[in-house]
């Protein structure tokens, strides 16, 4: 008995180990209510580029003795003012926007990393760092996702009804262009959240696989998001498991478990699956 | 004097700097239904928007109980709830994961934060209720996306007559139904209207329809061009000014089959 649980036991007798799991299951839990929303909306590109543009504003943050909250925040909304205001104002296709403007902001912070003499470690920020966790970053990370997962719980019928129709939505009384901007500042949060297990590259598999992979499962939206939670929590303990076992990365292996879930899901899934649909056209 | 439920004056609206919609008035009495009509490109479905505040309009003074839209085309909070829109369509994409009984609850809950589990009071027998009145009972736990056009209009008027409003809009609500669908649905309005005591606004072009069913009529060629009662607005010599010289009502009755 103790020679299958060894493997299992003997990785949480570090607290480091016990850290990243507490702290990427919570995480995990976040993108994955928020990801039900991003899948329905159609936003992925969306996440990409907020997740990716709030970069500047974290190495700002960061030089500043600000928490990198604020700076995120501030770049996540304004990558999404930019590109309402440059699609409004030229020809420009809102995709061909969309990736213009996000690998600008990104640019931006990798300049600004390389000339601000800080503690901010690149390939941190970039990929992760979810074994080195600071007091400071638990607490940060904590509070983020608990006002994150308040908010969606709290108006999950106004996002809802967003992402259903957005006319419609407006004309029943919804603020539809706060609700717009609302979302995208929970992304924003969430990419920061994220940040500390997966990174600013990976975080968009973070709010968008779990989505994904629940929507071919369900189509009850409260199932949906319980099967999106299951899925992102159980791929984060699975991936730290297995960095841990193979010595590999840990935001790597979170997202390579969370697509290999989708491609399983995919193939197998009772109604929607490729399997099922071969079986009755 | 009835009370005005809708006062629309001077409304101006401009598409890439052409006035498409241009200095109309109207005013909806209490549990009036006025149709809107007009040729394709006329401006219905402009004005609508621009009363339900979705299209930005240029001038105008619009009014929903005497509160007036703001210049942003937002109702002041007094009246939000009121209004109640139905569409062309929906822009309902692939399978959106809400069933009819989900979405007609949103119908009840008034916007703003709330915890998902807390059902205000009666919530569950004010839908079961609007599901029986309009007929949906047995779609309740379906998906909103596997819908046919006359279920999914049913089930928008569930969404409508699930709280108390004042008004509804109808942007040719009848588009794409066959005849038998289109016939239940506008005696379901009918009857929903009498009984809820809603004002309606509604863009048409089903003229005979009109003629059965609305107490005014408003003729729109970028301007109002004629309005009163159907019989008033909708001659043979009003209709012409309106569509053009070569305009023929069309009628259409069945024989009985042998």
């Amino acid at each position: 008995m103790d020679l299958l649980l060894a493997p299992l036991l003997q990785p949480m007798e570090m607290v480091f180990m016990q850290r990243a799991l507490a702290i990427g299951v919570v995480v995990a839990v976040v993108c994955a209510v928020l990801s039900c929303f991003m899948t329905l909306k159609g936003w992925a590109l969306m996440g990409d580029a907020v997740s990716h543009a709030v970069l500047p504003g974290v190495v700002i943050a960061y030089a500043l003795g600000l928490p990198f909250a604020l700076g995120a925040f501030v770049f996540g909304v304004g990558s999404v003012g930019v590109i309402g205001t440059i699609k409004q104002h030229t020809r420009v296709k809102e995709d061909t926007v969309i990736g213009l403007v996000f690998t600008g902001f990104f640019a931006l912070g990798l300049v600004l990393i390389s000339k601000i003499r800080s503690s901010v470690d690149l390939t941190h920020i970039l990929f992760g760092n979810l074994l080195g966790i600071t007091d400071a970053d638990l607490v940060q990370t904590l509070v983020i996702s608990a006002v994150c997962l308040l908010v969606l719980l709290l108006l999950r019928r106004d996002l809802l009804l967003f992402c259903f129709d957005p006319t419609h939505a407006r004309t029943i009384g919804l603020n539809t262009g706060v609700l717009h901007y609302l979302l995208l500042t929970l992304v924003s949060l969430t990419a920061v959240a994220g940040l500390q297990t997966v990174g600013i590259i990976l975080v968009v598999a973070m709010l968008v696989t779990p989505g994904a992979t629940a929507y071919l499962l369900s189509d009850r939206f409260d199932r949906m998001t319980w099967l999106a939670v299951l899925s992102a929590v159980s791929a984060t303990v699975l991936g730290i498991y297995a960095s841990y076992w193979f010595d590999a990365s840990t935001a790597g292996c979170i997202v390579v478990v969370q697509t290999l879930q989708f491609l399983l899901v995919m193939v197998l899934a009772p109604r929607h699956g490729l399997l099922a649909r071969r079986r009755s056209p | 004097m009835a009370e005005l439920v809708l006062q629309v004056r001077g409304l101006r609206v401009l598409r890439d700097g052409v006035p498409v919609v241009d200095d109309v008035s109207f005013a909806l009495p209490a549990e009036s239904d006025t149709a809107l009509v007009g040729p394709n490109g006329a401006g219905k479905s402009t004005v609508v928007a621009a009363v339900l505040g979705l299209l930005p309009r240029q001038a105008g003074d619009v009014r929903l109980l005497g509160q007036p839209l703001s210049p942003q085309g937002r109702w002041p909070r007094s009246v939000r709830t009121q209004v109640a829109y139905l569409p062309q369509s929906l822009a309902v994409e692939g399978r959106f994961p809400l069933t009819v009984r989900d979405f007609v609850g949103f119908g009840f809950d008034p916007a703003g934060p709330r915890w998902p589990w807390s059902g205000a009071a009666g919530r569950r027998q004010a839908i079961e209720r609007a599901l029986e009145r309009t007929q949906c009972s047995a779609l309740s736990a379906r998906l909103i996306s596997e819908l046919s056009g006359g279920q999914w209009k049913r089930v928008q008027l569930a969404f409508c007559v699930v709280r108390p409003r004042r008004l509804l809009v109808l942007d040719e609500a009848q588009a794409g139904l066959d005849a038998p669908s289109s016939e239940r649905f506008q005696q379901l309005l009918l009857d929903l209207r009498r009984q809820e005591g809603w004002t309606v606004l509604q863009v048409s072009h089903d003229l005979e329809m009109v003629r059965r069913s609305c107490d005014q009529v408003l003729c729109l060629n970028r301007q109002l061009r004629c309005s009163g009662s159907p019989d008033h607005a909708l001659s043979a010599q009003r209709l012409a000014e309106l569509y053009g010289p070569g305009y023929v009502p069309y009628q259409h009755h069945h024989a009985p089959l042998p």
